[in-house]
């Protein structure tokens, strides 16, 4: 290979570098199905990929200022040794400061992030077709992370909020059978602040409508889609 | 000829940084008018992709571009495997 060759071939990998990077579509915030680390999340991970890609389109073009990170997929609870996997989201909710939404106690502020994210991301993921009745799918996880209020903006905090819960007390929360008080006490939840992890957090939920309602002025959505 | 495709691999070095990230003036811009939206009873959204600032017409790749630029690792948070594991 000479060396006109070498240089040509350097350029397009480091072009096509760039290209990928400027370009992320729906696709990339789907966990790989080898990055899940047993034979049971893989196996799942490849039985609802075309579920979970739709979720992620969902999400991408109808929520452009919701990001999916870490990847969805059919994870696991952290240091559980058992192989229980949830169908997970993990979204980073992105929102201006907002002087009213700093000024509530850290419990509210969590309550209402998980309100208007968490219950909208666990409804769809329990809609996603198949899961409710597949035995490998032990149930459902959301986190949702924002900046924390009053964080440096050149280097924010970011909190978030996890949870884990099982399909039945999903469901039956979702189909308003479970009082939302009973659903929380129910579920593992934990809350991160920065690089701590603080724990439980008291939250309530309440209803929320505001993904379903909210227009971005002058978003435009890709010619061919459709929210719903 | 090896200078060559060493000053080849710079310029490409210098392109893939600058295209990866804002002007300074753009950057300011994009301060002034963060991209999201307040989690409080109003919501507002405020993306200025359009140099002009009059009715900006905001497409998903421009969230996304806007995204990867500012979002560049700067941030304090936990591993992912403190908070879920694959």
């Amino acid at each position: 290979m000479s060396r006109r060759s070498v240089a040509t071939t350097l350029a397009l990998v480091v072009v096509a570098g760039v290209v990928a990077l400027a370009h992320a579509g729906p696709a990339d915030y789907v966990m790989p199905v080898e990055k899940h680390t047993t034979p049971k999340g893989r196996a799942l991970a490849t039985k609802y990929r075309p579920q979970l890609l739709e979720f992620s389109d969902y999400v991408y073009h109808c929520l452009p200022y919701v990001e999916i990170r870490n990847g969805l997929g059919f994870k696991r609870v952290p240091k559980e040794p058992a192989d229980d996997r949830y169908a997970a989201v993990w979204i980073r909710a992105e929102q201006a400061p907002d002087t009213a939404f700093a000024a509530l106690p850290l419990e509210r502020q969590a309550s209402a992030m998980f309100s208007r994210y968490g219950v909208p991301m666990l409804s769809r993921l329990a809609a996603l077709p198949g899961i409710q009745s597949d035995p490998d799918v032990h149930g459902f996880s959301v986190a949702v992370e924002w900046v924390k209020p009053g964080s440096d903006p050149n280097r924010p905090t970011m909190e978030i909020l996890a949870m884990f819960a099982d399909k039945a007390s999903t469901r039956a929360f979702l189909s308003k059978t479970l009082p939302a008080v009973e659903y929380v006490k129910s579920m593992k939840l934990t809350f991160f602040d920065g690089d701590k992890e603080v724990g439980r957090l008291p939250i309530e939920v309440w209803d929320d409508n505001f993904l379903g309602s909210y227009k971005v002025p002058g978003y435009e959505i890709e010619k061919g889609k459709v929210c719903s | 000829m090896r200078s060559k495709i060493a000053t080849v691999a710079a310029l490409l070095g210098v392109a893939f940084v600058s295209g990866a990230c804002a002007t300074s003036e753009q950057w300011a811009e994009w301060r002034a008018h963060t991209t999201h939206f307040a989690s409080g009873e109003h919501g507002s959204f405020s993306l200025s992709n359009n140099m002009e600032g009059k009715n900006p017409k905001v497409t998903r790749l421009d969230v996304e571009n806007t995204r990867t630029q500012n979002w560049w690792g700067k941030n304090i948070t936990v591993e992912p495997g403190q908070v879920i594991q694959n």
